[in-house]
């Protein structure tokens, strides 16, 4: 039984569909990522889940039962918001301990409660703090413990880390992480940075526009990307614009031409394909594997990897390599390069569904 | 989105009925009224020399303290904000007075000082000039009356503005007046005019104190309130419809004038 | 460059100076004749007079009557213009439905409709041929020339006092912490009084004293709904009034001072609400 599920949820804002037909579901203990950029919808889609909005039509179950007009206080789930919403007039202990004054427990109980969750949210010493005496990282600590306190079995984060800078950022992310593995909550976390989902989250729903592209773990949505919004927005990727025609891809000035040999591919339409930049091989002389022409243009030294912008035809592609890889082939600017694109997924140009997924390797190209 | 839905439909009917019964309603009557009176005399009482006469100097008094208070009040707003000086402190707790004085004691207070008993009035009186129970009464109660309006309107925007705006144009060179012209008074002038339309519209409507202060002389010192005051007491109801109608339309302008600028300050705020 | 500059800005910043000593002097005259002087006049005109003279009057049954009259006007109408004035509030802020605009530009007709206006628009709605006037004399209740028309028109009057101040605090404030309490498993009520009043509690009480104030000082509307019975439906202010007009300063006077050493203490509760607002 899954621990939250959602059915066909959609919700409308007068005339804006925020959330189109959204399903998915998450495992017991599970940390599920809800990834898309600003205004796609996932949000709206937490809120739902908390009871903070009505759907318009869908069902939303916890642990099997049907609480889609359960009020939100009666679904003893434990929400972080954004901004935090830490109550201004209470201090530090006021605040965590709140929910368990509402559920009426004894004094000494919540005093106990409340001590532990300081305790493990590294906020000692706080107790008597007021909100706007804390940093934005302690604010978030605390809108955490907050959230704990009831001891909910589910937890829905929305942009947990979003206020906050990187360094910060990138610690509470893994302390999350752990913090997750050691309660045993299942969580629903908001955001829209691809490294945090991809970092910490067991299972990604990619939402676009409201709707769900795909869902899967991090490798599965990195590496075999469904649409053409999964691609481009999780990772970097070289967005290549082409025709389709007798099974190979035509590239409007672009020097060579790609052989695709699956046979779902259509015969002719046009295309976009979506290659990364780790998944492209440069050869300084034509291969079989290499067999657009290109210049290189711009060389950037990244640490343990070189970024390399190639102009073929009119168009420039960006080509990352390992560091000794590439300085093993002493390329310099201006150098005339053969490319060869390992792996690419081909999708449809108006819809950006995807109708190939090709690996050179199965090919045979490569050894 | 917080309550529940019954909680949230109870509280909108408990506070949709208060406002209905105590605001609204009280407006559809007169409006019903005056069609199931006749029209045409109730023409015949606005037209009536004393009605017309009250709606003038009333129409024009509040324009004229609406003129003084929209400079005087950006003053004293700007003095109290920029300026340290000697019993500040006290000056800013003591704008607040005529909004806390009954206006039955404000006018009070005005013929103390100036009726003909008094040094100052007897001072005037012997040189023809008469203050109270004459016009010069009406313009002192309603510039006594409306003075906080502009000075509450303009103080917090003022608070509020960034020297560091005045700062950049002096920076590039702008001279103090130009300063002033073309960056303070743009940054400020929805309060002033919210401020300046809220005390024409008090003034249009003030009563307590133009009546002690003026006294109910027609063609001379009735102002448009007293005026209807009188027709009421004298249970002349049709008489007072007319007066009242005017001065409710008066008021309903003023409140769409308000809602305007509240919109024009929002693109101001938007823009920041 | 800079040095040539620097004369320049001196002598710029003296006139300017001489601009602002004529500026704060003007303002600090003008006020000083149009609000301190007539208010020290009245002062020194009632300490002239014969204190006996002035008691007596005070402690008159007519006088007593017409204070416990407006004590009465002024509970109710704090009591109750406190409790539905935030509910608009809040309704106003929390929910959305058609006309909510309307709804709010009609909270400022109360400040921009003269009283004597609104007196006479009462006494059609409640007067005896009026729509409500004939619901509540068939229940035998008197509203136009009795207290419950004077609290009915002062309530009108003060309606905007508590709403508007709560409005934009309740804005500012967005509905963020309400929905976590609400997600920690705080009702409705809980809520509201948890989290929400002690948000907007300077503001209530900022609405409240400006209520209680107008409610002492309101003397138009309630003139015009009271019909002045002495001993009946008299309030302090039209107390004044009538000791005024029949010459008898010294009751005029008397009195006029309570309501002044009221407004004293209200100006500066609300100086006091104004700094724990800001802080």
């Amino acid at each position: 039984m899954a621990s939250i599920m959602v059915e066909n949820l959609s919700k409308r804002f007068g005339n804006f569909v925020a959330v189109d037909d959204v399903s998915f579901r998450a495992e017991e203990g599970e940390l599920v990522a809800l990834l898309g950029p600003s205004g796609s919808g996932k949000s709206t889609i937490l809120r739902m889940i908390a009871g903070l909005e009505i759907p318009d039509r869908g069902k939303t179950y916890l642990y099997g039962k049907d609480v889609t007009h359960t009020v939100s206080r009666k679904r003893k789930v434990g929400f972080v918001f954004q901004h935090y919403a830490l109550f201004k007039h209470m201090t530090v202990e006021k605040n965590i301990g709140f929910g368990l004054e509402i559920m009426k427990k004894k004094k000494d109980f919540i005093k106990d409660k409340v001590e532990k969750l300081i305790n493990l949210v590294n906020l000692n010493g706080y107790e008597s703090h007021f909100p706007a005496q804390l940093s934005g990282g302690q604010r978030q600590r605390v809108a955490l413990a907050r959230a704990l306190a009831p001891e909910p079995k589910i937890m829905l984060l929305d942009e947990p880390f979003g206020s906050l800078d990187a360094k910060i950022r990138e610690n509470l992310a893994n302390w999350i992480r752990d913090l997750h593995q050691k309660i045993n909550v299942t969580s629903v976390f908001v955001t829209h940075d691809q490294n945090e989902a991809i970092k910490i989250a067991d299972k990604i729903v990619a939402i676009n526009r409201g709707k769900v592209d795909q869902i899967g773990t991090a490798k599965e949505v990195y590496e075999h990307p469904e649409t053409k919004f999964v691609a481009s927005f999780i990772g970097n990727t070289n967005v290549i614009v082409g025709k389709l025609h007798d099974h190979k891809l035509y590239i409007e000035n672009m020097a060579g031409e790609i052989p695709t040999k699956s046979l779902k591919a259509p015969k002719n339409g046009s295309m976009v394909l979506l290659v990364r930049p780790e998944d492209i091989l440069i050869s300084k002389k034509k291969t079989r594997e290499c067999p657009i022409k290109g210049t290189i243009k711009d060389i950037y030294y990244r640490g343990s990897a070189y970024e390399i912008n190639i102009l073929t035809g009119d168009i420039i592609i960006n080509v990352v390599e390992e560091k000794n890889r590439f300085q093993k082939k002493k390329i310099a600017n201006n150098a005339t390069v053969y490319l060869g694109f390992v792996k690419y997924n081909i999708f449809n140009a108006p819809e950006g569904r995807k109708i190939i997924e090709e690996k050179l390797s199965q090919l045979g190209y490569l050894e | 989105m917080i309550v529940a839905k019954d909680g949230r439909l109870i509280l909108r009917c408990l506070s949709l009925s208060y406002i209905g019964i105590l605001v609204i309603l009280p407006i559809f009557a007169l409006i019903s009224i005056v069609f199931k009176n006749n029209q045409a005399a109730i023409w015949a009482h606005i037209t009536h020399p004393h009605a017309i006469y009250s709606l003038k100097i009333t129409f024009f008094y509040a324009l004229c303290i609406a003129i003084i208070n929209c400079i005087t009040g950006t003053a004293t707003a700007w003095v109290l904000v920029r300026y340290d000086f000697p019993l500040k402190k006290t000056m800013n707790t003591l704008i607040d007075l005529p909004f806390a004085i009954p206006t039955v004691v404000t006018g009070i207070m005005l013929v103390t000082l100036y009726g003909p008993q008094s040094i100052i009035g007897h001072f005037f009186a012997r040189n023809g000039f008469h203050i109270i129970y004459n016009q010069p009464g009406i313009m002192l109660a309603l510039l006594f009356v409306t003075f906080p309006f502009v000075v509450r309107a303009v103080q917090p925007v003022i608070i509020e503005m960034e020297k560091e705006m005045e700062e950049a144009a002096e920076a590039l060179g702008a001279s103090p007046w130009t300063i002033f012209l073309k960056i303070i008074l743009p940054t400020l002038s929805p309060a002033i005019l919210t401020g300046t339309a809220l005390s024409f519209s008090r003034a249009l409507g003030e009563f307590g104190s133009i009546v002690i202060v003026a006294g109910n002389i027609p063609m001379k010192t009735q102002v448009a309130s007293v005026y209807i005051y009188g027709e009421v007491e004298s249970g002349n109801i049709p008489g007072a419809l007319g007066i009242s109608l005017v001065l409710l339309l008066l008021s309903f302008s003023i409140i769409l004038l308000l809602n305007i600028i509240q919109k024009w300050k929002r693109k101001y705020e938007e823009a920041k | 460059m800079k040095k040539q500059n620097n004369p320049d800005a001196q002598t710029g910043k003296k006139s300017l100076r001489f601009m602002e000593r004529i500026l704060i002097t003007g303002v600090f005259l003008w006020f000083l004749g149009l609000i301190v002087v007539p208010f020290c006049g009245i002062l020194k005109q009632t300490f002239s007079k014969n204190w006996h003279q002035a008691f007596a009057s005070l402690t008159s049954s007519t006088a007593l009557h017409s204070f416990g009259i407006t004590i009465i006007i002024c509970i109710a109408v704090a009591i109750i213009n406190t409790i539905f004035g935030t509910m608009l509030a809040y309704m106003l802020t929390r929910q959305t439905f058609r006309g909510q605009l309307i709804i709010e530009s009609l909270l400022d007709l109360p400040f921009a409709v003269s009283p004597v206006v609104i007196g006479f628009m009462l006494i059609i709605l409640f007067g005896p041929n009026g729509w409500m006037g004939r619901i509540f004399s068939f229940f035998n209740i008197k509203i136009i020339y009795a207290l419950p028309g004077m609290i009915i028109a002062t309530l009108f009057v003060t309606l905007p006092f508590v709403a508007k101040e709560i409005i934009p605090i309740l804005r500012q404030f967005g509905s963020e912490q309400e929905e976590a309490a609400q997600v920690l498993g705080a009702s409705a009520w809980q809520n509201f009084r948890k989290i929400t009043l002690p948000t907007i509690k300077w503001g209530l009480g900022y609405g409240l004293t400006l209520t209680i104030a107008r409610s002492i000082g309101e003397f138009g509307a309630v003139l015009v709904v009271s019909g002045n019975i002495l001993n009946k439906t008299q309030s302090a202010t039209l107390y004044i009034h009538d000791q005024f007009t029949d010459l008898n300063y010294i009751g005029a006077y008397s009195a006029s001072i309570i309501l002044i050493i009221l407004s004293i203490l209200v100006i500066n509760f609300i100086q006091f609400i104004s700094k724990q607002k800001a802080g």
